[in-house]
């Protein structure tokens, strides 16, 4: 907070496009600072995935750029590809399909060790996962199957932070699931936020969600960041039209008062 | 990790449809590898009269050249295996290395690759042994080839079905987020998620295979004689099948019971084998 | 006057278990009633037993009854399938969740709201036409008449839940059920469709089954919830009295959830 720390990913003026039809994404710019937990907030259409993709590097930007530690990513450029898979992790909406259903907990949540050559220690790296996502020791030699949505997306999220990432992507990471297991996961990533100094990217729809996990918010609608600043300061006083649509039309509980 | 691999095989799962299909095709290949040691007669003997009845000293009658029955069968078991097994392998490894290219393939390359698994779908067997044939020789490996680049056909298109639709889920996304290369995620997870529906199809494909290789080689495009084929055996009692009806029966009996002896093995292990089936039983 | 009466509802799987035990309410004509629950509360298998829906296998006893006007009493559990088709359309009508699968792919959108209002009210040739533009007219859908030429996949999420609604509208049900209707739009989508059910409902005077996850959706648009937990109704009342003061510690939790992620929004005091 002293002074101003180098963002750890970054998009810059990133424009993009599927062939030659109407752009998903226009001059988007967005920068991920250490601590600073972000969200980018949108409806269906405006480029909120696509825009993950690029964060990902698992697309590239037709013009624009994509920067890990100030440096652009270069796919062929296998030892800083690693270094980058290593910092940067991701959390999927469906805890169905993000998890394959042939392989064991265990083998799931060691992928990423094992995709990057991180060895050493993998039974203990994996245990300690599981345990700090509050999953019991015995689920390494279980299936998918056996769990609930909830216990899944717990799965998911270890598999995300095993090899301890500075960045965590998450897509939507709770809104298919119950209210009650919602909130419980949303705990769970604020303490993981807290005690791993890990900075979560949150593509998300659910501004409850993104006011209770992200300092900062930037706000797409229709490839287009109309708005973006502390989270307090966009939902507290939103100026941007469409910014102002989005706070209304969340439905509110009848308040105690009334 | 050890603990929970040790717990498995001490439940493995018994499933009645394994042992089955163990059974039933364990007695076919049994009576293949007996054939190799010990025949009741030679192959081309022919001094046992036309069409005897089932009795002794020929147990299950001859033919209309007065060839045992039984060394034609046995010999025919044989002559089974081969082509069913030697299909599968050229079949599944062909189907799926070209379903493989095709699942992953851009748009184009899909395009052209899923148009000439058409083409070749649409080829007649006959037509490919036939051409074959004219290349190599009629022999049972030439018809082997045929039949197997035939089903090659087949699974490649299953295949590629089952990539895409592998493809499409989020722990692929999520396994090259890890960092893991396209050759291991095949290895690690499409392959392993693709493999129960296509291993039940590949033992449907080895039924089919032995039904080909009979009409091939009543063709005479098949496994030359004296090597006796359940379906020439099948084609060549035809006429005589009210006179002496062993002849149709005996090698039509064991071809079912191979046929169904592999589609229930493939069943079974399925059953066993597959993770996503375990809980709901 | 009641219009459906469902007493001691109770639906059984084919393994024997209990998905929905002992449920028991009213609903008089206009009156909104919310049914409240997790996933596996049983919520959705309660509004298709009240349809005569309930997959084969499924054993359901208890009482279900209509008494819609002009259709006379009908007991859904014990009537016969003709009786039921008949009912479906005029005395009850259903909005889903997903209304592309809701919909059908390959029949163009005008057809498609067509079918019903031929089947039911007779109408051919220019009427129907016109009663079709009037039925998308009145979902507040802009350009009837693109929207009607149009395949469901070149429409939005939101006009094609509107469409699916024209078409439960479509012969004047006495009740709507609604399954979950807004959880796949957008926030700004759901609010624009729960503005238009709550107006098309209140204009005809149809009684509505709200069927949601979402406390917030629903105390948005009923009047009276239940509360359903593994099949059973566990809190019933009016929506202010069970969004403020919850009796049942399960209601407790739900509502305590709500209100947490509600809390977060509460930007604007301060």
């Amino acid at each position: 907070m002293t002074q101003p720390t180098r963002p750890v990913l970054e998009v810059r003026g990133a424009h993009f496009a599927y062939g030659r039809s109407a752009p998903v994404l226009t001059d988007v710019s967005v920068a991920v600072t250490p601590g600073r937990s972000l969200a980018l907030v949108g409806e269906s259409g405006a480029g909120k995935t696509t825009l993950l993709r690029l964060l990902l590097g698992l697309a590239r930007p037709t013009s624009g750029q994509v920067l890990y530690e100030g440096k652009e990513l270069a796919p062929r450029d296998r030892a800083r590809m690693r270094e980058f898979r290593r910092g940067v992790q991701t959390v999927f909406q469906d805890p169905y399909s993000s998890l394959d259903p042939r392989q064991r907990v265990g083998r799931i949540v060691s992928e990423p060790l094992r995709s990057l050559g991180l060895r050493q220690d993998m039974a203990a790296r994996v245990a300690e996962a599981l345990r700090s996502v509050g999953l019991p020791e015995d689920a390494a030699s279980r299936y998918p199957q056996e769990f609930s949505g909830g216990q899944r997306q717990r799965i998911a999220i270890a598999r995300a932070i095993v090899c301890e990432p500075r960045v965590l992507l998450a897509d939507e990471p709770v809104s298919a699931l119950d209210v009650s297991t919602r909130v419980r996961v949303v705990d769970l990533l604020q303490e993981l936020r807290e005690t791993r100094a890990l900075t979560v990217v949150m593509v998300s729809h659910d501004l409850a969600v993104v006011a209770a996990l992200c300092q900062e918010v930037a706000v797409l609608e229709r490839g287009r960041i109309v708005e973006r600043g502390d989270t307090a300061q966009v939902l507290g006083a939103p100026r941007h039209p469409y910014t102002r649509r989005l706070i209304d039309s969340v439905p509110r509980l009848p308040s105690p008062a009334s | 990790m050890s603990a929970g691999r040790r717990r498995v095989s001490r439940r493995v799962p018994r499933s009645a449809t394994l042992i089955a299909g163990c059974v039933l095709a364990g007695l076919v290949l049994a009576v293949a590898v007996v054939s190799f040691f010990w025949l009741p007669y030679a192959p081309d003997d022919t001094t046992g009269g036309r069409l005897m009845p089932p009795g002794l000293p020929h147990l299950l009658g001859t033919d209309k050249l007065g060839r045992d029955l039984l060394t034609q069968l046995m010999i025919g078991a044989r002559v089974a295996l081969e082509a069913g097994a030697g299909a599968v392998l050229i079949g599944g490894l062909v189907g799926l290395a070209g379903g493989l290219a095709a699942g992953f393939a851009t748009r184009w390359l899909d395009d052209t690759l899923s148009a000439l698994l058409d083409i070749l779908i649409a080829f007649p067997t006959v037509l490919l042994a036939m051409l074959v044939t004219a290349a190599r020789e009629a022999s049972l490996g030439s018809a082997i080839i045929a039949i197997g680049l035939a089903m090659s056909a087949i699974v490649a298109r299953l295949t590629r079905v089952l990539v895409k639709r592998v493809l499409a889920q989020d722990f692929i996304t999520a396994s090259r987020t890890s960092g893991t290369s396209w050759p291991r995620v095949v290895v690690e997870h499409v392959l392993p998620n693709i493999w129960p529906t296509l291993s039940v199809n590949l033992a449907l494909q080895f039924g089919l295979a032995v039904l080909a290789e009979a009409s091939l080689s009543y063709l005479g495009l098949g496994a030359p004689p004296p090597n006796a084929s359940w379906g020439r055996m099948l084609q060549e009692a035809q006429a005589s099948v009210f006179i002496a009806p062993a002849g149709v029966i005996a090698p039509g009996v064991l071809l079912v019971v191979l046929v169904v002896g592999v589609n229930l093995i493939a069943d079974g292990v399925r059953d066993v084998a597959d993770p996503t089936r375990r809980r709901t039983r | 006057m009641t219009l459906l009466t469902v007493t001691g509802l109770h639906v059984r799987s084919a393994e024997g278990r209990d998905l929905v035990s002992d449920v028991s309410f009213t609903l008089g004509a206009g009156e909104r009633l919310g049914l409240i629950g997790e996933s596996g509360s049983g919520k959705s298998m309660t509004a298709l037993a009240i349809m005569g829906l309930a997959p084969p296998g499924m054993t359901v006893s208890g009482g279900v009854v209509f008494d819609a006007p002009g259709l006379g009493r009908t007991d859904v559990v014990t009537a016969g399938e003709r009786r039921l088709t008949s009912l479906r359309g005029r005395a009850t009508s259903t909005v889903f969740q997903e209304p592309l699968t809701a919909l059908d792919p390959l029949m163009r959108v005008g057809r498609q709201v067509a079918e019903p209002l031929r089947r039911r009210r007779g109408l051919r040739g220019r009427a129907l036409h016109a009663a079709v533009r009037a039925a998308l007219e009145e979902v507040r859908l802009a350009d009837p008449d693109r929207i009607a030429r149009a395949y469901p996949h070149e429409i939005s999420g939101g006009q094609r839940q509107r469409v699916a609604i024209a078409m439960a509208l479509a012969c004047d049900p006495a009740l709507l059920i609604a399954d979950e209707p807004t959880t796949a739009l957008d926030v700004t989508v759901q609010a624009e469709v729960l503005t238009l059910l709550d107006g098309l409902v209140e204009e005809r005077g149809m009684a509505l089954l709200f069927i949601s996850h979402d406390l917030a959706v629903v105390s948005r648009i009923a009047e009276r919830v239940i509360v359903l937990k593994n099949g059973v109704a566990v809190e019933s009342g009016s929506v202010g009295e069970v969004v403020n003061a919850p009796r049942h510690p399960y209601t407790r939790e739900l509502v305590g959830s709500a209100r947490r992620l509600d809390g977060a929004l509460e930007w604007r005091t301060s």
